[in-house]
């Protein structure tokens, strides 16, 4: 009888195992990884584990369910999705050091050389611009940081990166403009909003990239939308709008 | 040696002046570190380390309150001071830990190839490592962290230590209270001069938690501190063939546990050299009080030590040769001087109702005698005992377990060369006193040996040694008056007065 | 005489009543307090030691006291002096399983039960929760972590078809599921407690299911999900007859709520001088969703602060078992309520779902039936609301040229936000038979694209003294032409 019990327990175990690794679609639950959906909890070096664990074996989405996941830099590798689902909220650590980033600028989610990446799902980039604005004023001010745009971070900075797709989130509140593209390739926007109030940032920022496309976009930001230094090309917008009702124009 | 011994304490003081000197102060507070028990401040720590570093050194300040973390590094020149109150709590999530990857083995508090670091102040590092150590397998379980799970526990070098110095050179512990880690307390590899003194451990919250481990260490002192742990408590250790432990104090310290008090080993590879033992006390000890095991190639040499009361402690003493992962290197053991011991030896199990009590092994056999046990071709050299007292409880009993003194008895000891050495290994020996095998020059004077039971076994038993020397040796054993307690096998040279 | 008479009768009392009531201290069953030792057989041993000898009280004093799952016996009744903490286990496998439910403490079929006490139930939930899901990633528990949690989890306390419950004073909180669910009971008393329930997902403060016969009043609520919460998980029950009187409430999700499951129904209830606040969804929501019948209910002096939506009545089509969900005589009245421009449960720990049905701008309080059923008779009387306005239709629009694009949800989970945009900022109204708004005022802190009202086929409207404020002045009822016999 025991001995049965423990084959079934075992043979369960080989079934969560197998659906781990083995499963079609490849979805990953955050809480698997001990990623917990409190608000307090600092999810960072368990969402880390998650995406390395994901990217070793071949790639999947992470699915975060509704919550709030509290977490400093996380670096996304090849092959790797992040999903938000409806209600679930990735929050931005409102502490200095908890952020890394590439090319002297920090990012809450960053990538740099990796392809097959994005971010989707209804649910929420929050970037508590305030709060880590305020901790780094503070670590300015006790000469700890010296230049704080060093320490700002951004919601999503990917560097040299090819075949990312990012649709359907929402972006909100990021200290500085809250995504940034640099040497980018084949770069896909569906249905991306964003929101930044406070304190006053742009939306999305691209230079060096090629072939990107966006469209259904709504940017509610207090400066412009867009910034494009003219050395991004195959730029296409369609139904990108601002609440004005003005939809964004590129360059060609 | 002793001169040896003497600079390296004058290094260590000067080294504790200078730094009180210069140091300028920083209150980790003041990077955004938050003590409220739930903020991970992991990477505000390690910045604050890195700029003081950076900028001249300093003591980093940790005032009261419970600061969470995850592994950082120590920086040369930083001193890590907590204040009475202040906390640095290891963090529950296994992913906050990295396994340093030149040293292999998982810690809080890592510093590699530094100088002039330390950690002061009678604040507390609490590894919360119970929980840690349980999350830990859960994710094993999962499959999202490889450990082959032996003994139904993760790796001990995959679960955090408190703390892991690699060569480095200058270390300062103080004061501090080392609580729960998920694996050994605090590791000195490698480093030269290292001073630990007036320190607090308080460890038994999880397997192989060791009091303090000091590997392949030169110029070391070690004291006034009092080590309550599961595992080894002083515990000196040569994880390399060509490094070893040399000029070493230990002084003036108390220690619990349930393995052994002092003990070198059981990774033996290099030397144990220099070493100058004194005052010591063990009490309520599952293990030996003292045991020094030379199974991995390990040379021991020059040892004194003066000094040591034991109190309800299941062996007194236990030296050993072995040849387990050696490649070749020849083991020695030689030149040890034990006095001024006493020692009580209870027929209970003297760690009983601790948390991760010591494991009932090695049944049956009646109550283990003091060992000296070398192995053929490796014999232990020049021993000598001088006023001891152990009082054994005796009791032996024949029908419970048995080893007689014909020579088929005596042979029909297994030498278990390459086993783990442990005193109780060899199951029933033939002595309730002292047994000796394989060594030579064995001196015993002014030793008393009380037995409080009438014992079916002689005090002391010795099987190829050649030169035993007792001196003023007296026994004490209810209903004993004729027995002879001492009883010779294939020994040579001995000399009763 | 007099008095020597009554003296007598005190007398006679005081005697009765310790004789019927016994006092148990609960270190004479071994009991311990010190927080680590499992009590669960020994309380256990008590309750039914107490039980078979004429019932009693078992009083806890000062201390921890650590259990796994116990059943209430009838004529007992816990008594948790001030200090007391029943503490749960965080052992998923120390809970046991009956009627589909895990629970602290059970209670099935008994009589003249109760807690009482300024003590405290502790179910470490958060803990507990993330040990099922421990438990679940082993495959030892079996679960296929929807939402990356264990579905069931054990609540505080589970009573079902017992008769005259007492619960009060004590303080209940962090379940790693529901708070607390009476089922099927009769005569049920819920005075003066605390919950405070924010430890993980699910936790309601209250569910009443099916009672006949209940108050619950001067009570406290603040739950990470529906704070108190009527509900009818069977078709042949229903929940009538239920006073909930001067509580506070706050929740991340609803604050005072009927259903989700609306089975059987709701019946002859009263809410009356109830507060909620910092709730991210409806103050009070009335859902027939499940074929349930809902008739009488009166809601007076309900205040609504800084709620995502004061009102929502609904009906819906979901697991009706060939039964029609129903709803009529729904009565509103002196209610006061404000609705904030940004999230209202914002910082507190397990918030509700940020950015959940978007892109919408703020919903309205929403009426609505269905096209082939009707809500019947529903008024709403002396009330104020004031709405942060705001709507912007390059956001988000629904014009008024458009209404049908509003979709109808009859099998959909219903929640205020459930159809996105809306097209007005204070009362979407639809398919309604029969609505009297009576002296409600209605105020839009900044512009809004929408009108405050939207009419879409309501017939037998009344309107009597109904105005509405914003900065943009529009038009403030817009009636659209598939309604009749509407008065203004």
């Amino acid at each position: 009888m025991i001995r049965k019990s423990l084959l079934v327990s075992f043979l369960s175990l080989l079934t969560f195992v197998g659906m781990l690794s083995a499963q079609e679609s490849k979805l990953y639950t955050a809480t698997v990884f001990g990623i917990h959906s409190d608000g307090v909890t600092d999810n960072t070096t368990s969402i880390q584990k998650a995406i390395d664990f994901i990217h070793e074996k071949g790639g999947g989405t992470l699915v975060f369910y509704v919550g709030r996941y509290l977490t400093g830099s996380v670096e996304l590798k090849s092959n790797v999705t992040i999903r938000m689902a409806s209600g679930a909220v990735l929050v931005g650590s409102p502490l200095t050091y908890d952020y890394k980033g590439v090319g002297g600028q920090t990012a809450l989610i960053y990538a740099k050389d990796q392809e097959n990446i994005g971010v989707e799902g209804k649910g929420v980039l929050e970037g508590s611009g305030l709060a880590i604005q305020a901790d780094i004023a503070k670590q300015v001010a006790k000469g700890y940081v010296k230049n704080a745009s060093e320490y700002t971070p951004t919601l999503v900075l990917f560097e040299n990166c090819r075949n990312i797709t990012m649709k359907q989130f929402t972006s909100q509140n990021s200290a500085v403009t809250a995504q940034i593209y640099k040497g980018c390739e084949n770069m896909t926007f569906d249905n991306i909003y964003v929101f930044n109030k406070d304190p006053k940032t742009a939306a999305v920022s691209f230079s060096g990239c090629k072939n990107i496309t966006a469209k259904d976009c709504y940017f509610d930001t207090p400066v412009n939308a867009l910034v494009s230094d003219g050395t991004s090309s195959g730029l296409s917008f369609s139904k990108c709008i601002v609440p004005s009702g003005k939809e964004i124009k590129v360059e060609k | 040696m002793i001169k040896g011994l003497k600079l390296g304490i004058i290094m260590c003081l000067l080294q504790g002046m200078l730094f009180s000197v210069s140091a300028k102060d920083y209150y980790i507070t003041d990077f955004g570190a938050k003590a409220d028990g739930v903020t991970v401040n992991t990477r505000i720590i390690q910045r604050a380390v890195d700029f003081v570093s950076e900028n001249g050194g300093g003591r980093i300040i940790f005032t009261p309150g419970g600061f969470v973390t995850g592994t950082f590094y120590l920086k040369s020149n930083v001193t890590l001071h907590l204040e009475g109150g202040a906390s640095l709590l290891g963090s529950n999530n296994p992913w906050d830990y990295v396994i340093d990857p030149k040293i292999k083995w998982c810690s809080m508090i890592f510093a590699v190839n530094q100088t002039n670091i330390g950690i002061t102040g009678k604040g507390t590092i609490n590894g919360r490592g119970y929980v840690t150590a349980n999350n830990l397998v859960q994710y094993i379980h999962r499959g999202l962290f490889k450990d082959a799970m032996k003994l139904d526990r993760p790796y001990e070098g995959n679960r955090p230590m408190n703390i892991y110095f690699r060569e480095c050179t200058n270390v300062t512990v103080q004061d501090i209270t080392l609580k729960d880690p998920a694996s050994w307390n605090q590791t000195y590899d490698q480093c030269k001069n290292v001073l630990v003194e007036r320190e607090i451990v308080d460890s038994k919250s999880y397997w192989n938690n060791d009091g303090i481990d000091i590997i392949d260490c030169e110029d070391v002192v070690i004291r006034d501190c009092f080590i309550d742990a599961a595992d080894d408590v002083y515990c000196f250790k040569s994880h390399s063939a060509d490094h070893g432990c040399k000029n070493v104090l230990l002084e003036n310290c108390v220690g619990r546990s349930s393995a052994n008090g002092v003990k070198f080993g059981t990774v033996s590879r290099g030397f144990f050299k220099d070493f100058k033992i004194r005052n010591i006390t063990m009490y309520d000890t599952f293990r030996s009080a003292i045991t020094f095991a030379a199974v991995d190639g390990a040379d021991i040499e020059n040892i004194e030590v003066d000094g040591v009361r034991a109190y309800n402690t299941g062996n007194v003493i236990f030296l050993r040769m072995g040849r387990r992962w050696d490649k070749g290197k020849e083991p020695s053991m030689k030149n040890i001087l034990i006095k001024n011991v006493y020692a009580e030896v209870p027929a209970g199990k003297p760690d009983e109702g601790y948390s991760y009590e010591g494991p009932v092994e090695d049944q049956p056999r009646n109550i283990s005698p003091a060992s000296i046990i070398g192995i053929p071709g490796y014999r232990i050299q020049n021993v000598k005992m001088e006023n001891m007292e152990i009082v054994s409880c005796g009791g032996g009993n024949p029908r419970y377990a048995y080893r007689g003194l014909a020579p088929a008895d005596l042979d029909g000891i297994p030498e278990m060369i390459a086993h783990y050495p442990e005193f109780s290994q060899f199951k029933e020996l033939p002595a309730w006193g002292f047994y000796i095998r394989h060594a030579d020059g064995i001196t015993f004077e002014n030793v008393k040996f009380i037995a409080e039971k009438e014992d079916y076994r002689p005090s002391i038993v010795s099987d190829d040694v050649n030169g035993l020397n007792l001196k003023n040796v007296k026994f004490e054993e209810p209903n004993s008056d004729k027995k002879e307690q001492v009883f010779t096998y294939k020994t040579q040279n001995v000399v009763i007065e | 005489m007099k008095l020597v008479k009554s003296l007598l009768i005190f007398c006679l009392v005081a005697f009765v009543l310790p004789l019927n009531a016994k006092d148990y201290p609960a270190s004479m069953f071994g009991i311990e307090s010190n927080g680590t030792t499992m009590n669960t057989r020994s309380i256990q041993k008590a309750i039914d030691f107490i039980h078979e000898n004429g019932g009693g009280r078992l009083v806890f004093k000062v201390g921890r006291y650590v259990t796994g799952t116990l059943y209430m016996k009838s004529n007992v009744t816990i008594e948790l002096g001030e200090g007391a903490i029943l503490v749960g286990s965080t052992n998923p496998h120390d809970y046991d399983l009956k009627s589909g439910w895990l629970a602290l403490i059970f209670a099935f079929g008994q009589e003249n039960i109760g807690i009482e006490g300024k003590g405290v139930i502790d179910g470490r939930g958060r803990q507990l929760a993330n040990n099922f899901v421990a438990q679940a990633c082993n495959g030892v528990i079996k679960d296929n972590l929807k939402l990356g949690r264990v579905e069931n989890r054990p609540k505080l306390i589970y009573f079902q078809s017992c008769k005259n419950v007492n619960m009060k004073g004590i303080t209940v909180k962090n379940p790693a599921f529901w708070t607390q669910t009476y089922d099927k009971c009769e005569n049920l008393l819920i005075d003066g407690i605390t919950v405070s329930s924010r430890a993980t997902w699910n936790n309601d403060g209250m569910d009443i299911v099916d009672c006949n016969g209940a108050v619950i009043q001067n009570c406290f609520v603040d739950a990470t999900d529906d704070g108190i919460c009527l509900k009818s998980h069977d078709h042949n029950s229903i929940c009538q007859n239920i006073v909930v009187k001067n509580n506070t409430v706050t929740s991340s999700a609803s604050g005072i709520k009927f259903g989700t499951f609306s089975k059987g129904g709701f019946k002859n209830i009263k809410i009356v001088n109830n507060t909620v606040y910092d709730t991210f969804r409806s103050a009070i929501t009335i859902q027939a969703v499940d074929g349930g019948w809902v008739e009488n209910v009166e809601i007076d002096s309900l205040r609504s602060i800084n709620t995502g939506n004061p009102i929502y009545l609904v009906l819906g089509d979901r697991y009706t078992n060939g039964k029609k969900s129903h709803m009529e005589k729904v009565k509103i009245s002196n209610m006061y309520a404000e609705v904030p421009a940004g999230k209202p449960d914002l910082g507190y720990a397990i918030e509700g779902p940020t950015h959940e049905y978007q892109p919408r701008n703020i919903s309205p309080n929403g009426i609505v039936g269905l096209a082939d059923n009707k809500i019947l008779d529903v008024t709403i009387e002396n009330c104020e609301f004031v709405f942060p306005g705001g709507g912007n239709e390059n956001y988000a629009k629904v014009g008024l040229n458009e209404l049908d694009i509003v979709p109808e949800l009859p099998k959909a989970y219903p929640e205020f936000s459930q159809f996105k945009e809306l097209p007005a900022w204070c009362f979407y109204v639809r398919h309604v038979d029969g609505l009297t708004l009576k002296n409600v005022k209605m105020t839009a802190l900044e512009k809004d694209y929408r009108p405050a009202i939207v009419l879409d086929d309501v017939h037998n409207g009344t309107f009597k003294k109904v105005t509405a404020k914003a900065p943009a002045k529009k038009q403030t009822i817009y009636v659209r032409n598939n309604c009749s016999k509407i008065k203004k």
